[in-house]
């Protein structure tokens, strides 16, 4: 593919704006930086494909954290199917590693917020991650997900209200 | 009467407009119960916010390494000479080749049909398809005959021919002759006796027809002792003919 010079200007307009957002939620929904930076690559090198056919560039990115969203959510439920696998070769479930001294407090509290934001359905999870980590309006939201601003708003706060919920249970997911 | 949750959870969001907020943030100092349920709601937000902030300290640095990995992969790309159209991948759907599959495997039998079939009234046929007939000895020799001249150059099967009988054979085998038009046209040979007759039969794969007259005078001889056959005698007895 060529592109000129206006493409590339664009291209790095829309990576500066929307490489911050999307690479947020993509770590927040893989709980993994890596993972994350995959799926960024990814998704703006498929941006990159259809510079011409996505000249608008609020259009691009809603297109951008669409796709990232979407690769995300596959992500974790490809590593939850590698994992159930994994249990049933080894006939036992996997244990995770909470030794205080090789993990840091700050991983420890991802691996928290990431338990408890698995305990919320996704339809909630996505707008709440979206609206948390994305710094995205209702109406933006509703334009990604294909939502009303309505809708949007209800989503919000049912998945705000279940993490509450969890919250007040104490135990693991103390504020 | 308290306040809506979801009224309450998009205060937080910043999403209520302005009348509306300021008049929720009097509520809030005058409801406890509006604020439980706001603190609530504030405490699973700042829970994210400060999940956030962590996430917030490896942006600068994703950001560039994948900007690099970008473009690498965007000037690899662009070093790539474009393909033209004989190098383009095409995609066609299955029954379209099946369809084009069929009706080349149909015209292609149709075609060899055509080819391989001859109708007796044919005039022009290819020297190894030419025939010859004889009547008499009758003989139509035909099927692949690999070289006539050499076939009839001095003898038949090994049996020596006269030179009309040479010529007559020559003109049978004439591939430029009409067919049908060799009624009456023959050569007769004639034998002295069975091994000849076998001689001459003998690797004649090339003779469609033969007709073989027997001598008129019996010159048969017997060999070994007679014996009554029931049913020819029968026959014999009635007076029905019955052929040597």
């Amino acid at each position: 593919m060529k592109w000129n010079r206006e493409q590339e200007t664009r291209f790095q307009r829309v990576y500066e704006e929307v490489f911050p957002i999307i690479a947020r939620v993509t770590s927040r929904i893989t709980n993994s930086t890596e993972a994350a930076e995959e799926i960024c690559h990814e998704a703006f090198i498929r941006y990159y494909h259809r510079l011409d056919q996505i000249p608008d560039e609020p259009q691009a990115k809603y297109w951008l954290i669409r796709v990232s969203k979407n690769l995300a959510l596959n992500y974790i439920k490809r590593k939850k199917r590698e994992k159930k696998a994994y249990e049933r070769l080894l006939k036992e479930p996997s244990r995770e590693q909470r030794s205080g001294e090789t993990i840091t407090i700050r991983k420890e509290t991802r691996q928290e917020v990431q338990r408890a934001l698995e305990q919320i359905p996704e339809k909630y999870r996505v707008v709440l991650i979206m609206k948390e980590y994305g710094d995205l309006s209702y109406k933006e939201i509703g334009d990604v997900l294909g939502l009303t601003e309505g809708n949007v708003k209800v989503r919000a706060f049912r998945g705000r209200e279940k993490l509450a919920g969890l919250l007040q249970q104490g135990g693991t997911y103390g504020a | 009467m308290a306040l809506d949750s979801e009224l309450l959870s998009a205060y937080l969001d910043g999403e209520v407009p302005t009348p509306w907020d300021e008049r929720i943030r009097e509520r809030l100092e005058s409801s406890q119960e509006d604020l439980r349920v706001y603190e609530s709601l504030l405490g699973a937000k700042n829970f994210l916010q400060n999940d956030r902030k962590i996430t917030d300290e490896n942006i600068d640095s994703m950001k560039q390494s994948v900007w690099e990995s970008i473009q690498k992969e965007v000037s690899a790309d662009l070093d790539t000479p474009h393909r033209g159209f004989w190098h383009s991948r095409l995609t066609v759907p299955t029954p379209l080749v099946a369809a084009a599959a069929l009706l080349l495997f149909f015209s292609f039998g149709f075609t060899l049909a055509r080819s391989i079939m001859v109708t007796p009234g044919q005039t022009q046929l290819p020297p190894q398809q030419a025939s010859a007939e004889a009547v008499g000895f009758g003989i139509p020799v035909s099927n692949t005959i690999p070289d006539i001249q050499t076939l009839f150059s001095t003898q038949l099967n090994g049996y020596p021919l006269t030179p009309d009988q040479l010529a007559t054979l020559r003109l049978l085998a004439d591939p430029t002759r009409r067919p049908g038009s060799n009624n009456g046209l023959g050569v007769t040979i004639n034998l002295q006796d069975v091994n000849q007759l076998l001689q001459l039969l003998q690797g004649a794969s090339n003779i469609r027809e033969i007709s073989i007259e027997l001598p008129g005078v019996n010159g048969f001889e017997l060999i070994g002792e007679p014996t009554l056959v029931p049913g020819r005698s029968r026959a014999h007895n009635q007076g029905e003919p019955t052929s040597p």
